[in-house]
């Protein structure tokens, strides 16, 4: 039975140290471009959170004195929404999915790497044009930019909002064309869909999604162009339109677009977990099939977030959609506590995340079921406690979901180990920061606080007072994780081919690998959450014998060590 | 999970009675602080849906008490010891354990669904005797309708006003853009969509004022965009604010100035002039645009400034047609235009001629337009009542 099933050879290619001149070049190796991905989207994600800290520094007086005018808030809110989710929390995802799924499947590129490189370069000038619409007169109308605010009032920079989103669009679509394909075609020898790791399985449903309803988001934005630019009327009322036809074409791929932000999370929380704790995910077919669940079901309970504005007779068949989707979710939670009772729990900064994340997104879920219910929805809709909410799943999910991700791929991605001493400050900083910022929100919405605001009832000032001071908190939480990557790249521990030592085929290559992932096909372990078992040790041990120790040489990197120079140095 | 033996499997079952009772215990702890969540209850809509709430939170209580503790569990007992590098034991699920944790929260989400089903209807429920109030939102600015049943006379107000024990039908239109109308006191939430006619229902059970805020993001005075709502103790109080108004609507002032006040005053035709200037004669609050106060003053100059308009004029214009004189410091185009079909003539006399009377060293009819009772007294007198009915 014991089958060897490592892949045996010696001098294995090294792969080349990255300079910053590569992330600036058209390339079609889906491992630059991964990482051009990665890179793009975090300076969103910063110039989203700095946005963020200017919101915070307005709310913690009742009156509007920070900025402005209550216009220049909401054009300040727009972008940060806006930045988040179309330049952030969605590309990222591809960063990691191009980076990491032809190794997971032993390939050595994409299905189409040029087109690969296409979706990505569209992402660039579509970020610029969103924040440069601030220039000519910022979109005012919130992320969702909803109808007549967004065709009759919001200036100038809403139109060229909607030209960098349906950018953005295209981009997603064919990156997720790309997915598809190169999941379903270039699987090695030996495996199935249910050998597949599960951030594969998760980047599966999530591109379904994203192919199936972002042309609904072209659609609406096509439409809100029309009535913008051509004098077209779809959403004006006067005449002959509907101002909640554009909340339901929105919404139809925006709820959706939800899945398509935490799916790919759940998927690195899958490997996180499962690695770190030295244990086989549990459940493995009922986490993989919950993401087919809730991809298919996510395109069904769009109207829940019309709760207040939708015909009431058809709220309650959106309520009972929008419940049924908990269960899916639930199944996955209890799955990766099942992952980690009774392992050897490493702390490794990746796995703290990613339990902190199994804590932070259980919450998230919690007031999420309050929310599907339609009497509780009425009350809380549009109030600070949906910004709690979704923050809790979206920041607690998906946002911890990507630093776990990063401590644990950064060395596979750049050949050096974080420091993980600074990666736990970051987590506390991030954790404490996280909770006081979004916690106390449920409160104050609850309460009667509405969203979207630059001025509020004097009641709320202490809550928003605890609620910016964390958040300062929160923003200078990024800092150390940046003091960390920069520090790290200048003189980090080398890394070794397997630092964590899984299973998954990203690991049985040097880190980082060299252009052509592999020197011979590799051959994947039968299980790639095998741990535990005599064979995974043997497997895991032949890795480590083929890539970290060289031929000559009884011991494997030491600190220090450099990558070899890019050629022609 | 290991049934082997029955000591086991005793031992199980102990373990799983003890943490559903902590559980049952902790959520309902956990419920308990569903008041103080929701803040003061004062409509029977509030009191269904804070019902619901108690129940939510009691269930969600319990998932995260059990979820919180299983993880505090796992990582103070499944850590890794030092020195220990093996694996953790390869076990890859368990079939009995998923089957639990798809059913238990299947049933759970039924069951909220239906509770939630329930008080859908009844908090929805059409009641007899309802009073109806139209409800108009402007940016920045509500404004409500009154239809006096005895005299069919149709009266305005900026103030939504009833009385405890009266279901309300409110119907709801926007004229610009989407607003939302909520009152958080009540539990209550409805969009104001622009083309379609919407509709809330409460019944108020105890007097006071609540506010009544805008949800629905509609522009950069949004945050500013309140209101409040009287609700009066009982039905003689309210009726003696509405008689007090309809006679005033039916015998309006000679004076082109006091009928000025009475309109703005009272938001007639909902133009949400308050939600965006401040006017303290009025009590108006708005940031959004200029301010009026001294209005009379600044007409003078401004239209000076502008060459040969008269203050009068420079008012007049400026309602009809925004664009004509934008004050410094503010954007053309943020105040909408007004023409003869939205608003007549005779309304922007009135309100230009009640204006010219506000600045200094210009007498301003003192007192408001209409002498309603102030509802502060309303409800101090009925306090007192109140007082004495509990100590007699």
């Amino acid at each position: 039975m014991a089958t060897i099933t490592a892949p045996l050879g010696s001098g294995e290619t090294q792969g080349k140290r990255l300079r910053v001149s590569d992330l600036l070049t058209w390339t079609i190796d889906h491992k630059i471009i991964g990482l051009q991905y990665l890179v793009t989207t975090f300076i969103f994600f910063i110039v989203g959170g700095a946005l963020a800290m200017i919101i915070r520094a307005e709310l913690m007086t009742p009156n509007v004195d920070f900025l402005p005018s209550g216009q220049a808030y909401n054009t300040i809110l727009t972008l940060h929404g806006s930045a988040m989710l179309f330049l952030f929390m969605i590309p990222v995802w591809a960063g990691f999915g191009n980076y990491l799924v032809p190794l997971m499947l032993g390939a050595k590129d994409m299905a189409f790497p040029w087109l690969n490189a296409f979706a990505f370069w569209l992402i660039p000038p579509a970020g610029v044009l969103f924040l440069m619409s601030y220039f000519v007169g910022a979109p005012e109308a919130g992320w969702t930019a909803y109808p007549p605010l967004s065709v009759e009032y919001s200036p100038d920079g809403q139109t060229i909002w909607i030209l960098g989103l349906h950018i953005l669009g295209i981009s997603s679509i064919l990156g997720a064309i790309n997915f598809i394909v190169t999941i379903k075609n270039m699987r090695p020898e030996g495996m199935g869909y249910f050998q597949m790791p599960l951030f594969v399985w998760a980047m599966l449903a999530t591109s379904i999604i994203v192919v199936m309803a972002t042309p609904f988001l072209a659609g609406a934005l096509t439409l809100l162009l029309l009535d913008r630019v051509a004098g077209t009327a779809f959403f004006d009322p006067a005449a002959g339109g509907d101002v909640l036809l554009w909340q339901n074409i929105f919404w139809f791929y925006s709820h959706p677009a939800v899945y398509i932000m935490i799916l790919p999370g759940f998927g690195v929380l899958s490997e996180v977990l499962s690695i770190h704790s030295r244990k086989p995910v549990f459940g493995y077919r009922l986490i993989a099939l919950s993401s087919m669940a809730i991809a298919i079901i996510g395109f069904t309970v769009w109207a829940h977030h019309m709760f207040t504005s939708l015909t009431p007779s058809l709220r309650i068949p959106f309520m009972i959609t929008s419940m049924i989707i908990a269960v899916p979710t639930g199944i996955k939670i209890f799955s990766w506590i099942g992952t980690i009772w009774g392992g050897k729990i490493r702390f490794t900064a990746a796995n703290t995340f990613a339990i902190g994340l199994l804590s932070l997104f259980v919450i998230g879920g919690i007031s999420g079921v309050m929310l599907g219910s339609v009497p509780v929805d009425i009350h809380m809709h549009d109030t600070y406690f949906v910004v709690a909410h979704f923050h809790f799943v979206l920041f607690g999910g998906a946002v911890f979901a990507v630093y776990a991700g990063i401590y644990h791929w950064f060395p596979k991605m750049t050949g050096k180990m974080l420091d993980e001493r600074l990666g736990h400050v970051h987590f506390w900083l991030t954790y404490v920061g996280f909770f006081g910022t979004f916690f106390p929100m449920h409160w104050a919405g609850a309460r009667g606080m509405p969203r979207r605001v630059a001025e509020y009832a004097p009641e709320f000032q202490t809550v928003n007072m605890i609620v910016s001071f964390s958040a300062f908190l929160l923003g200078i939480s990024t800092l150390f994780f940046l003091w960390n990557v920069f520090q790290s790249l200048a003189s980090g521990e080398r890394a070794t081919a397997n630092p964590w030592r899984a299973l998954t085929l990203e690991w049985a290559t040097t880190s980082p690998p060299p252009s052509h992932n592999f020197d011979h096909d590799p051959i994947p372990f039968e299980d790639p959450y095998g741990y535990g078992t005599e064979e995974s040790v043997v497997y895991l041990d032949a890795i480590e014998q083929r890539f970290d120790k060289p031929q000559g040489s009884g011991s494997p990197f030491s600190k220090g060590d450099a990558l070899p120079e890019p050629a022609g140095d | 999970m290991n049934f082997s033996s029955a000591a086991q499997r005793g031992k199980t079952i102990v373990a799983v009675v003890i943490v559903t009772v902590l559980l049952f215990i902790g959520g309902a702890a956990i419920s308990m602080i569903t008041p103080w969540l929701m803040g003061e209850q004062a409509s029977t809509q509030a009191q269904q849906i804070d019902g619901l709430m108690r129940m939510m939170m009691f269930i969600g209580g319990m998932v995260f008490l059990l979820v919180q503790g299983l993880i505090i569990w796992a990582v103070i007992f499944y850590r890794r010891r030092e020195g220990d590098n093996e694996d953790g034991p390869n076990i890859h699920g368990n079939y009995t354990l998923e089957f639990v944790w798809t059913l238990i929260p299947t049933i759970l989400v039924f069951i909220l669904t239906i509770a939630s089903y329930a008080v859908f209807v009844q908090t929805r429920a059409p009641q007899d005797n309802e009073l109806v109030v139209h409800a108009s939102a402007q940016r920045y600015a509500f404004a409500f309708e009154y239809e006096d049943e005895a005299t069919g006379e149709v009266v305005n107000d900026t103030v939504l006003r009833t009385y405890v024990g009266r279901p309300v039908r409110l119907e709801m239109s926007a004229t610009d853009v989407i607003h939302a109308f909520w009152i958080p006191a009540m539990r209550v939430k409805q969009d104001m969509l622009p083309g379609r006619d919407t509709y809330l229902r409460f019944t108020p059970t105890e007097p006071g004022i609540y506010p009544v805020v805008c949800t629905e993001l509609c522009g950069g005075g949004h945050g500013g965009m309140r209101a409040e709502i009287y609700v009066y103790p009982d039905e003689d109080s309210y009726a003696e604010w509405l008689n007090t108004v309809v006679d005033c609507k039916l015998n309006p002032p000679e004076d082109p100035v006091a009928r000025g006040q009475a309109r703005l005053a009272s938001g007639e035709g909902g133009y949400g002039c308050a939600g965006c200037h401040m006017l303290d004669s009025l009590g108006w609050v708005g940031q959004v645009g200029p301010s009026l106060n001294n209005i009379a003053d600044t007409a003078v100059s401004r239209a000076a400034a502008a060459g040969n308009a008269s203050a009068e004029e420079y008012i007049y214009e400026s309602i009809r047609n925004s664009q004509a004189y934008v004050v410094p410091g503010y954007a053309a185009g943020i105040m909408p235009n007004w023409d003869e079909e939205q608003m007549s003539n005779e309304y922007v006399a009135d309100a230009t001629a009640y204006l010219l009377t506000q600045g200094q060293n210009i007498d301003a009819p003192e007192g408001p337009a209409c002498p309603v009772p102030a509802f502060a007294d309303v409800l101090a007198q009925y306090e007192a009542e109140d007082q004495e009915v509990a100590a007699g």
